[in-house]
């Protein structure tokens, strides 16, 4: 589905994915568990195309994307759930859901927009309650829920998720989580970074643990349980 | 003519001028909005239509090919702009290079026009109306150009307005102003957003141009960067990036300048207009309607 080679991205001095390499399956759920600053806002952006690494060939159902622009790559199905809660916070929620899929969809599927933002409204009743209400007053959760509902409004193969459970209570949480598994069982490729790694293994079928921008290991779930009851990976993900 | 006659003839006036301004004044909102780049070649835009027309209109041609055919290069104009001033600085978004490279774009224009049409004064015929029509309304004698200059004025930002909060295109563009990042990963073409909004930016300078020589009667080649400022002065008033702030400061800036004008002296008119708005900047920084800077977490 999603081959990473020898990818290598710096901020001037800062060194920010140092030779990452990972291969990602069709139809899973991949887990990229780090500390602040270890390199997995990066790696998405560069799957996404935000940004363009010097070095490093990227592998997008056998096809190279790495120089392709972002709207491109979007074209492709691939979403991006940038991390820091970001939303068109001065335009209403509906606007938003517009938003999210006027520019991604073809003119065929422009026909049934409403009816595909309001099956929206039906999975999450809230926002359907406040529709026109700017995005900016909605609570944390809420604005969550609208901008994953946003990126799959363009029938995503491949979902980047950048820590979507930061700042948000837990039972919110188990909401955003239990959403990724019904567009996982979907079909939808998942990727979704965590500093918690306690987390991402409750919905990982597989993990990548990234530190100072290397992958400094990876396995299936019982591989990152075995890791996080091992002294080695809280060494990682307390950073 | 009665006193309350005289000060509503020149509140009048004011309003028709202030118009302008208020034009002006979105012109810098647009391409403010999806760069944050305060562009200080809009002056010479307006001032290089009105001579592409007027030299148009001299060569024999009517008024209605001579203002498509000037708006289309302004906005040629807009496009280089924005790709060769404006979208290779912002790669490096604390540099203040865009304020050396507009206002650079805006003086070659400057002395490109002196180049081609000379420095002097050249006469801008009126356009649809005579000089000298004048409709009455509530017994004062209003001039039609400066009614139409008014109309027009508030039809184009009226328009300007349903466009942007109504249409996608408008939400899109709100949405690059916003975040362009997140608007790319949206698959909205931000960079094209941020061309197309120099565009329209050129074309408002253009309107602005077409709609204030008639009322000035003649233009020279720096009359564009003499009215941009009051445009800039209008966007600030009004508190810059706010559209309801280009049309209040506008409108208000034309109404002082006129009043001051007919109590006080003519040659007066910028200087007080503008001593009362540094007061009135002093007293509310952001202006009037000033657009709260949005915190990016």
């Amino acid at each position: 589905m999603l081959k990473l080679t020898d990818l290598h991205v710096n901020y001037g001095p800062i060194k920010a994915l140092q030779g990452v390499s990972i291969d990602i399956e069709p139809n899973n759920i991949t887990a990229i568990i780090g500390a602040n600053g270890s390199g997995k806002s990066t790696m998405l952006s560069v799957i996404s195309g935000l940004i363009i690494p010097d070095q490093g060939e990227i592998y997008y159902k056998d096809i190279a994307i790495h120089t392709k622009p972002v709207e491109e790559r979007v074209k492709q199905g691939i979403a991006h759930v940038m991390e820091g809660r970001r939303l068109f916070k001065d335009q209403s929620v509906h606007d938003n859901l517009l938003l999210g899929f006027y520019f991604r969809n073809s003119k065929e599927n422009k026909k049934n927009m409403l009816k595909q933002i309001n099956e929206v409204y039906d999975r999450f009743p809230i926002l359907g309650e406040k529709k026109s209400q700017l995005a900016g007053t909605l609570s944390g959760g809420q604005q969550q829920l609208l901008i994953i509902s946003m990126a799959i409004l363009s029938k995503p193969q491949l979902l980047l998720l950048d820590e979507p459970s930061l700042g948000l209570a837990p039972i919110v949480v188990d909401q955003v989580y239990q959403y990724l598994e019904e567009l996982k069982a979907q079909g939808v490729t998942i990727i979704v970074s965590e500093q918690m790694a306690a987390l991402a293994i409750r919905i990982a079928d597989y993990g990548y643990v990234l530190e100072r921008g290397k992958v400094v290991g990876k396995g299936d779930i019982h591989y990152l349980k075995s890791m996080m009851e091992s002294d080695e990976m809280s060494s990682v993900y307390f950073g | 003519m009665s006193s309350l006659q005289f000060a509503l003839e020149l509140i009048f006036t004011g309003l028709c001028v202030g118009a302008v301004y208020s034009l002006i004044a979105h012109g810098f909102n647009i391409t403010f909005w999806t760069t944050k780049v305060v562009n200080f070649g809009h002056g010479p835009f307006i001032m290089f239509c009105s001579m592409l027309v007027l030299s148009f209109l001299m060569k024999g041609l009517p008024w209605i090919v001579s203002i498509p055919l000037g708006f289309s290069i302004i906005i040629l104009l807009g496009y280089i702009l924005e790709r060769f001033s404006i979208r290779p600085l912002l790669k490096y978004p604390t540099s203040m290079g865009w304020i050396v490279s507009t206002l650079g774009l805006g003086l070659f224009l400057q002395a490109l026009a002196s180049k081609i049409w000379g420095a002097q004064a050249l006469a801008f015929p009126p356009f649809i109306f005579q000089a000298t029509d004048y409709v009455s309304i509530f017994g004062i004698q209003l001039s039609a150009q400066y009614l139409l200059v008014l109309v027009m004025a508030l039809v184009i930002m009226l328009l300007m307005e349903v466009i942007i909060n109504k249409t996608i295109w408008g939400k899109a563009m709100k949405a690059v102003a916003f975040d362009p990042n997140f608007a790319r990963v949206m698959g909205i073409k931000s960079k094209m957003v941020m061309t197309l909004s120099f565009m329209i930016s050129a074309l408002l300078a253009g309107v602005a141009g077409i709609l204030i020589a008639p009322i000035y009667g003649t233009i020279t080649p720096e009359f564009g960067m003499n009215i941009m400022v009051l445009g800039f002065v209008a966007a600030v008033l009004g508190g810059i990036g706010s559209s309801k702030g280009a049309l209040f400061g506008g409108l208000m800036l034309g109404v002082i300048e006129k009043l001051v004008g007919g109590y006080i002296s003519t040659s007066a008119e910028h200087g007080v207009a503008f001593l009362i708005l540094i007061i009135i900047l002093a007293l509310k920084p952001d202006g009037f309607f000033g657009v709260k800077v949005v915190q990016k977490v």
